[in-house]
């Protein structure tokens, strides 16, 4: 596969974060280009999820920068990094359980029209933009096979009804980027098809995504570019091919339970 | 002794729609939002107090003489702009108490309230001249009566009065709540991390509902101190908050209808031990011992809490899910 586009939508130089004594992330730097999908993998504990808190604003780095389109998005709230088209999903998914599959997606609809207090009691304000809104969450659950269960709390999904939701609420957003974290994890093999042929499709429609993935071979199949992560920053990155025979990897990999 | 029902239903029914009014506020900060507030009765105080100064007689004045009062502030404005200064105050010392303490997590929360309430609490004992301490205020206006309505047809003008009130509250709370608003609301309650990760500035979200629950507190406080016609720090305890609770889960968190509906029946429990002097095997206790009625009432609002959370875990009248809106094909056809 070749890389789409060359510019980099995203880009981390040299971000520190700590907890304590233990440095999570380590002076890490990467790019993802635009268009791309690009796998970050690495053991348990390499500081992959921590990444994408320090990316997503839940975690502010402790020194580094990183950089969303051109422009500094290290001192960003989440909420403000999500309305500018830079959206994640979480390794357990966090849906909202005790509103409707089509709630969660209704929640997510960048259009702020009745979200206000003042506006919100004047009905015929807002009562079309929901119209519109609801559409595009039917269509977008269509596309994940979630519509027949849009009436069904969020919190009676399986697992991986949970993974294919928050994918398809991230998308509510319109997003330009997507983080997904783990997304085939406990995922049965229809679903992950679903959700596999989804990022695909998105992908080729101009959707960047960087995916956190335990399963090599799914990941290595559909990635442009592969990260490696070890001890809070990256130690190999490339093509998936080149990457799955670096010696690093191996070792990163294999290393601790070998020796 | 035979019960006056009328008058006792009266007495019940404005009592109930005064804390309909907490657990609507209540409601707004816990079951739709999630936020656990423990100091509810500091808004409900904050509103009596400031409905009571702005309608009192300045001092000087010759009602003011008349009355043989002594309390030092008191601004002879009308009813209404009392219950507008009282949402103010209510809402202002919630958003006070928020701008500090909405961002901590659910438990901490829980604790702040409560001791920011006992603070404002110790506040209004303490600052006599604006609250006459324990003494507190007994002359507060209770406006048309004796001039426009008779003092014997009082009671049931003040219910009509309250009723009109409360009802145009929980339609303009049920508004809100049905609305992008209160969705933005309720994922908060679910998951903040998930909402903010949406999109949603929660803290600003978090700090509006309290701000507008504590304003419905605020009020409740009015419509309470008129009904009374005096007000001292004495009556506002956090028992009250703890009532405003059993309300709203009993009734339905997370349900306007609902906690309303609990309301009705904390109140209508809370007021009918006074019957249990009458009942004839007690009369032997309940002679002897004047504490006997008073701590039954809390049994016997236990044992009902109990019963409910048995039988209704998710109050009476539980939440509604809220179903997906027609496709474009229905609304077509429509
Ligand atoms: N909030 C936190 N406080 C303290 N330590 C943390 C925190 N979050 C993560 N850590 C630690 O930081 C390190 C990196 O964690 P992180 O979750 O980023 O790893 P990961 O690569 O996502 O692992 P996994 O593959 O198991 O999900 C771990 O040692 C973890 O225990
Ligand atoms: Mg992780």
């Amino acid at each position: 596969m070749t890389i789409p586009d060359g510019t980099p939508v995203l880009r981390l130089d040299r971000v520190v974060k700590s907890f304590g004594g233990l440095m999570a992330v380590d002076h890490c730097s990467f790019d993802v280009e635009a268009g791309t999908i690009t796998g970050l993998i690495g053991p348990n504990g390499a500081g992959k999820t921590t990444t994408f808190n320090l990316i997503a604003g839940v975690l502010a780095p402790d020194d580094g920068d990183i950089r969303y389109r051109g422009e500094s998005i290290a001192t960003l709230p989440p909420d403000r990094i999500a309305r500018r088209g830079l959206v994640r999903t979480f390794q357990t998914p966090r849906i909202f359980a005790r509103m409707t599959v089509w709630e969660n997606m209704m929640f997510a609809t960048p259009e702020p029209a009745g979200e206000g207090m003042l506006r919100a009691l004047f009905r015929p304000a807002w009562k079309r933009q929901e119209e519109k809104t609801s559409d595009a969450a039917r269509d977008i659950l269509t596309f994940v096979e979630l519509e027949p269960l849009a009436n069904e709390l969020g919190g009676s999904l399986s697992g991986g009804q949970r993974k294919l939701l928050e994918l398809a609420r991230a998308l509510m957003l319109r997003p330009q980027v997507i983080l997904l974290d783990e997304p085939t994890a406990g995922v049965s093999p229809t679903m992950r098809r679903i959700l596999i042929d989804r990022i695909l499709e998105l992908n080729r429609t101009g959707t960047t995504f960087l995916i956190i993935e335990h399963d090599l071979d799914m990941i290595m199949r559909i990635c442009h570019k592969m990260i490696v992560m070890h001890y809070g920053k990256p130690i190999a990155e490339g093509e998936p091919q080149v990457v799955r025979k670096d010696p690093r990897v191996l070792e990163a990999y294999l290393g601790g339970e070998v020796a | 002794m035979t019960v006056e029902w009328i008058p006792f239903l009266t007495l019940l029914g404005t009592l109930a729609l005064i804390y309909s009014l907490l657990a609507l506020g209540l409601n707004l900060h816990y079951g739709y939002t999630g936020l656990l507030n423990f100091g509810h009765v500091a808004f409900f105080a904050a509103g009596a107090f400031a409905s009571a100064l702005a309608t009192l007689p300045p001092p000087g004045s010759a009602a003011y003489q008349e009355l043989g009062a002594r309390y030092q502030i008191g601004f002879g404005w009308p009813l209404p702009v009392g219950m507008a200064l009282a949402a103010v105050a209510g809402g202002a010392l919630a958003l006070l108490i928020g701008a500090t303490s909405v961002r901590l997590t659910s438990h901490y929360l829980a604790i702040a309230t409560f001791a920011m309430a006992e603070i404002f609490h110790s506040f209004l004992s303490n600052e006599e001249w604006l609250t006459q301490g324990v003494y507190g205020i007994s002359v507060v206006p209770q406006p048309l009566k004796g001039t426009v309505i008779p003092v014997s047809q009082y009671p049931y003008f003040y219910l009509l009065f309250t009723a009109i009130t409360v009802f145009a509250l929980l339609f303009l709370t049920q508004r809100l709540t049905e609305s992008p608003f209160g969705r933005v609301l309720r994922g908060v309650r679910e998951d903040e991390l998930a909402a903010r990760s949406l999109g949603k500035n929660t803290p600003r979200v978090k700090l509006q509902a309290f701000t507008l629950g504590g304003a419905l507190a605020g009020i409740a406080g009015s419509l309470w101190v008129h009904f009374i016609g005096a007000v001292h720090v004495g009556q506002f305890v956090p028992l009250i908050t703890f009532q405003v609770w059993l309300a709203v889960l009993m009734g339905g968190a997370g349900n306007n209808l609902g906690v309303v509906f609990g309301a009705f029946i904390l109140v209508a429990f809370r007021e009918s031990t006074r019957f249990l002097n009458n009942i004839p095997l007690l009369d032997r206790f309940t002679a002897a011992n004047p504490t006997f009625v008073p701590s039954l009432r809390f049994v016997i609002i236990g044992l009902l809490l109990v019963a409910i959370i048995r039988f209704f875990p998710d109050g009476v009248l539980p939440e509604r899910h809220r179903k997906a809106i027609g496709t474009r094909q229905d609304r077509r056809l429509s």
